[in-house]
């Protein structure tokens, strides 16, 4: 690696520097292209594709890889890369609502508790402490075992049957992000109370701003590199959530699929047909990883003393 | 009365009203939801249907379930199985439980016996490949979920070289692929956490004393440091525990061993609500008891965390 001299273009501000740091780690630069490929291929992919995800060959049957089908046919003479197509746009985006949905609810707790302090902000760690020693992925399965089925039922007399096949995802992602949440509450709500004893929110204070404007306008923008991180350190833990429930069969049904439950059909076959699971699985693992280490590289840019502490 | 056990106490109170809303969140979940846990099966008759509702007490209006329900397990008694006639929950939890602990138990000793020594390993010459080689493998291993690493294992060492026996859970060699495939993440994490733990303590002022006074580096870094550099690792045995309950409803089901894990997941399709309930009631209990241990422990070592 040669090292060149960056005339710093942008002076110095916060973003510009993160950005700079951001692109001298090598390899989680590396991975963040490699998942944007990803994204784009499963985005994009499906409508390139001259299979369907969900068409069955049974004259086919399950196929190698070739020129026609590029990681070969499934049991049931589907298109693997198609499904698998289908399946990261499933897992993906399972994962990004639920982390959506963890971010709101535990960026707005840890905030509220940090800023009130006192016995409110006591009590309401000590509810995040109780949820953290609770046994979340059962109560993730309880949940879809309990109310996928009614949801679905609902759905269909209310003549929305177009959504009905998506009741599961919605209660999936819900389960989720009510359990990945916990997380970044305890982390806000630690830096919120750094925060709030500094000099500007005092100012704002005395300048007559309530709470509600202070958390908003002030504190809000303080805490973006802290949000920005934890979410990509949620975002891989709630796609291996989401495949999780689907290895067990209790995620998304058939024809719909996602990368857990690729991997479960393919578990199920690999003695005659090992490239039904290794195809699913090195996806599906290459996305954790590059997942992983985007999350590393943007701590090391955003936060670069949380970093050296835990080297 | 020693600040120690008033905290031990104190945290065993506090789990009861927990227990309490765990207990009754699952119950209620369980009960609000449209149709019951026969209506699958079309064979019953209205009548034979009514009689299997009343026989379960299902007939009874909620409050009354409710209380009935509460009572029994405040007994220890989480009633009879719907879809395993014949069967309590107790009964099969009784029968299960020890396979769970057992590939539980084997996972704990991979974590421990891999984990931490990788992670001595790479302390010892950090930023050399003694260092990367661990921790790189380290890194993949928090990549690999059980449902990935499982089938692939199988299909390595037991379906292509045929080393071992990939299915049931009788001989020895049986346990060796599922804790493998349990433990394995938890080995990664522990690594990396004890070569961070021990970097920090190897900079600390004890230690170049030790140095100074002509202890050998190999004894400064096993003795001094290293006994210093755990602390984290017992912080993190709770939710190790924690991690390898829930783990093993993968692993039990992708290597076929007849536990608590697999049980919940054939009840969890099967809808057998007292059983979801009981497995659910049981491990909420667990956790609670290990975090509340793994807390105890933390306080006795160290003296700050003591007196707050």
């Amino acid at each position: 690696m040669s090292k060149k001299v960056h005339a710093p273009a942008i002076a110095s501000t916060l973003w510009g520097d993160a950005w700079r740091r951001f692109g001298q780690h090598r390899v989680a630069l590396g991975c963040l292209v490699l998942l944007i490929v990803l994204v784009l291929s499963c985005v994009v992919g499906p409508f390139l594709s001259p299979y369907s995800y969900s068409n069955q060959n049974l004259a086919l049957g399950p196929t190698p890889p070739s020129f026609a089908h590029w990681f070969g046919t499934d049991m049931l003479g589907r298109d693997l890369l198609s499904r698998l197509l289908v399946g990261g746009c499933v897992s993906l985006g399972v994962g990004l609502l639920a982390t959506t949905i963890a971010l709101t609810i535990g960026v707005s707790w840890g905030m509220a508790a940090g800023y009130a302090g006192g016995r409110l902000e006591r009590f309401m760690m000590r509810i995040v402490d109780i949820l953290y020693s609770l046994p979340f992925t059962l109560f993730a399965i309880l949940l879809m075992v309990l109310f996928a089925e009614p949801l679905q039922t609902k759905l269909h007399q209310l003549q929305w049957d177009a959504c009905a096949p998506y009741g599961r995802l919605f209660l999936l992602f819900l389960a989720i992000g009510a359990f990945e949440w916990l997380t970044m509450a305890r982390i806000v709500r630690a830096r919120t109370q750094e925060l709030k004893n500094l000099a500007f929110i005092e100012a704002a204070r005395s300048l007559g701003r309530g709470p509600v404007a202070i958390l908003w306008h002030h504190l809000l923008p303080n805490l973006a590199g802290l949000i920005i991180i934890y979410a990509t350190l949620t975002l891989p833990d709630a796609v291996l959530m989401e495949s999780f429930i689907s290895f067990l069969g209790l995620g998304v049904q058939p024809p719909l699929t996602s990368w857990g439950d690729l991997i479960n059909i393919g578990a199920n076959s690999m003695e005659e047909y090992p490239w039904i699971l290794i195809f699913p699985s090195v996806f599906f693992a290459a996305t954790l990883f590059a997942l992983n280490f985007v999350g590393d590289g943007l701590r090391d840019a955003l936060d670069p003393r949380a970093s050296r502490g835990n080297d | 009365m020693p600040p120690l056990l008033r905290r031990a106490l104190v945290g065993l109170l506090e789990i009861i009203p927990v227990l309490w809303v765990v207990a009754s969140i699952t119950f209620f979940m369980a009960r609000v939801v449209p149709g019951g846990p026969f209506d699958r099966e079309r064979s019953l008759t209205p009548e034979a249907a009514e009689a299997n509702m009343a026989y379960f007490g299902l007939d009874q209006p909620l409050p009354v379930q409710y209380c009935h329900y509460l009572w029994n397990l405040v007994h220890g008694d989480l009633g009879p199985s719907l879809q395993n006639p014949g069967w309590s929950v107790n009964e099969l939890l009784a029968q299960k439980a020890p396979i769970s602990a057992e590939l539980g138990l084997w996972a704990l000793v991979v974590a421990l016996v891999v984990g931490v020594p990788a992670g001595v390993l790479a302390a010892s010459r950090p930023r050399t490949w003694v260092d990367y080689a661990p921790m790189s493998l380290a890194m993949l291993g928090i990549c690999l979920p059980t449902f990935v690493l499982g089938p692939i294992l199988i299909l390595v060492f037991g379906l292509k070289l045929e080393w071992v026996n990939v299915n049931g859970w009788f001989t020895a060699s049986d346990r060796i692929l599922p804790a493998i495939t349990l433990g394995l993440y938890f080995a990664a994490f522990l690594a990396r956490l004890t070569r961070g733990s021990l970097l920090e303590a190897r900079q600390q002022d004890y230690v170049r004393t030790a140095r100074a006074k002509g202890c050998s580096p190999t004894r400064v870094l096993l003795v001094h440091a290293l006994r210093n550099a755990l602390a984290p690792v017992v912080a993190f045995l709770g939710p190790t525990i924690a991690g390898l309950v829930t783990g093993s409803f993968v692993v039990e089901s992708i290597f076929q061993i007849p536990g608590i894990g697999r049980l919940f997941v054939e009840a969890a399709l099967d809808k057998d609500y007292p059983l979801l309930i009981g497995v659910t009631v049981l491990f909420a209990t667990l956790l609670l008891l290990c975090n509340w241990f793994a807390d105890l422990v933390l306080a006795y070592l160290n003296p700050k965390a003591r007196l707050e």
